[in-house]
């Protein structure tokens, strides 16, 4: 064949699969599958993977943990001494490696009885030695399993069930595993036979000598409403399981930084971030305000990068969001897919950091039309709260499914770590006065948590302080 | 200026006489009526008579704000004021920690407003740590609580 013949084939091959993507471009249709990376198809040749590797764009190595569903905090009850021990201690995992094979016994049927217990059954046990698990948000008999990080079958009994008690009878050698259940007048038990030895071994050895320190709100009586007295009614009571703790533990502060340093790095990382949601920065109109924000607007979504860490994802309507389900979704299903998208933004704005984020709305298998997956950031055991120009948030993500579709995506990055200093925060009962100094309505309140956090703004030290939690909103008292 | 140093002096005293009309007294005399006030409610112990294993125990309440409460202890037939002490804020509730020696502890929660009182009598027993303790070392007899 001649050069000349070669060539014009060569060019008229290039010239139609030119006016081809072009074509594609006009139609605003994508190059290639949905999660399709051609760095990743090129990994299957190493041959290639080398050449390209030249190439490869390197973005952070930062990841989400996998404590997504890990419980709140675990409660160990010695029947007088008490301690309360959060993830990433090893008090924590031991406890959850013993509540592990019971739960097991009970998903494959081995439990020899099934009963509904009532409210001062599940104080009692409280009360007694025993394993209190607050997890945090509600869950279904499914995704029990998920919580303690495998497989363990379906508890079809249970629904919104919020916490757990594992209660060792040793003069029946027996252990109780109870869940507070929607489902039931207030919870479910299960009855099993063993574990009892071991379960109260391991309550000895972590409440012997230890101070009593924490009370439930129903033992010191603060549950209850009080009667109207000659000075009053107060305004103020707490859910029964609320912990009130009176030690004076110091905490080790926390040290904030921004991830963007400047300007030209928020920049470059917001077109990095951009493409979390499946854009090229050449497909869309960039605009950067006079305080800094990068927005990027296209026809279907805007999407907006702060330099204080704030990444927002928000379409115009809820068909023109990002797809993930036909129209219904599973809220397990519908988490997962938005912490693969957070996963990829984490990836893209070069974070380093294993950023532990806890899932806080419910969580169970009917599929749903409309869910709001709320998840908050937890940093040395505690939660991290944010003061955004004066209004508090309390969720580090949140993402918004409708009828198929996540339609807004809204998440903070700052990287954390632990400062050099360490504080008590002020005795719990001096943060609640000062919380009703400033609460202007005469509506009862009853409090749902009181815990210790990290209330933070923008870069800088913070102190660890007391955050409560009512009627579904935050209020961290000075 | 003689007139006005008498004044002041006068002034002085009035200030004086009236807060410690209004102070808590060191002591209370078994079996003193308690003031005609009605400041404060004890959630916790629900009853006036509570025993329990541990060494210490949390009195907890509601009362009206800006009301100081102190905590009396039986010693050799005389209620002392111990070192436990609180003024209720604003949320009307009020929970704090004391230790107890071992056997019988007679309290009084005493709450004063404005040179009015109100004292609430409590009997807490520490029964100790062990089985043994509780039926050899401990008794709880009615001579104890006089």
């Amino acid at each position: 064949m001649k050069k000349e013949t070669i060539k014009n084939i060569i060019l008229t091959l290039l010239i139609v699969n030119c006016i081809q993507l072009t074509g594609q471009i006009w139609l605003n249709e994508k190059l290639w599958p949905e999660g399709y990376d051609f760095f990743e198809f090129t990994a299957q040749f190493p041959f290639l993977d080398g050449i390209m590797s030249v190439f490869k764009k390197v973005n952070g190595e930062g990841e989400i943990s996998d404590a997504t569903l890990s419980p709140n905090k675990v409660v160990i009850n010695g029947g007088g001494a008490r301690i309360i021990s959060y993830d990433g201690t090893d008090t924590f995992t031991s406890a959850l490696n013993l509540v592990v094979p019971c739960i097991k016994k009970i998903a494959a049927g081995e439990n020899v009885a099934t009963d509904n217990i009532t409210v001062s059954q599940w104080q009692s046990m409280l009360r007694a030695k025993s394993i209190y698990i607050n997890l945090g948000f509600e869950t279904d008999g499914k995704n029990v399993g998920d919580i303690f990080g495998e497989p363990l079958g379906d508890l079809n009994k249970i629904s919104g069930a919020d916490s757990i008690i594992i209660y060792p009878e040793l003069m029946l050698n027996c252990t109780y595993v109870c869940f507070k259940s929607t489902d039931s007048d207030y919870g479910v038990r299960y009855t099993l036979r063993g574990h009892s030895e071991q379960l109260t071994e391991f309550i000895k050895q972590h409440t012997e000598g230890q101070k009593n320190d924490h009370s439930f709100a129903f033992e010191l009586r603060l549950d209850k409403d009080s009667q109207q007295e000659d000075w009053g009614q107060r305004l103020v009571t707490f859910d029964s399981d609320v912990l009130l703790s009176m030690d004076n533990l110091a905490v080790s502060d926390i040290e904030v930084k921004n991830v963007f340093h400047d300007t030209e790095t928020l920049s470059k990382r917001a077109d990095e971030i951009l493409g979390a949601f499946g854009y090229k920065p050449s497909q869309i109109r960039k605009t950067v305000s006079q305080d800094g924000v990068v927005t990027y607007v296209e026809n279907s979504a805007t999407v907006k990068v702060s330099p204080d860490g704030m990444v927002e994802y928000t379409a115009i309507a809820t068909d023109k969001g990002i797809k993930v389900a036909d129209t219904k979704a599973q809220p397990s299903q519908i988490v997962n897919e938005v912490l693969e998208m957070a996963k990829k933004v984490i990836s893209a704005a070069d974070l380093e950091d294993t950023i532990v984020l806890k899932l806080r709305s419910p969580l169970n298998d009917t599929p749903v039309f409309s869910y709001t997956a709320n998840f908050t950031r937890y940093f040395n055991g505690l939660p991290v709260i944010y003061n955004k120009n004066g209004a508090t948030e309390n969720y580090t993500l949140t993402a918004q499914f409708e009828n198929g579709y996540i339609k807004s995506f809204k998440m903070m990055l700052q990287t954390l770590s632990v400062a050099e200093g360490k504080t008590a925060p002020k005795p719990v009962l001096d943060t609640i006065n000062s919380f009703c100094e400033t609460y202007n309505s005469n509506d009862k309140i009853t409090v749902e948590n009181i815990l210790k956090c990290y209330y933070v703004e923008n870069e800088g030290t913070y102190k660890t302080k007391w955050c409560i939690m009512y009627n579904g909103t935050v209020a961290v008292p000075k | 200026m003689k007139k006005l140093r008498i004044l002041s002096a006068l002034i002085t005293a009035v200030l004086v006489i009236s807060f410690s009309a209004y102070a808590a007294p060191a002591t209370i005399a078994p079996g003193q009526t308690g003031g005609n006030g009605n400041f404060i409610v004890i959630q916790n112990p629900p009853t006036d008579k509570a025993a329990t294993f541990d060494k210490s125990y949390i009195i907890s309440g509601y009362g009206k704000q800006g009301v100081n409460v102190y905590i009396y202890k039986l010693e050799n037939g005389t209620y002392v004021k111990t070192d436990y002490s609180w003024t209720i804020g604003a949320s009307g509730m009020f929970f704090k920690k004391i230790n107890l020696t071992k056997g019988t502890n007679a309290l009084i929660c005493y709450a004063e407003d404005g040179g009015v009182s109100q004292s609430v009598y409590l009997q807490i027993t520490y029964l100790g740590t062990d089985l043994t303790n509780k039926i050899n070392d401990i008794r709880i007899g009615l001579d104890t609580l006089k």
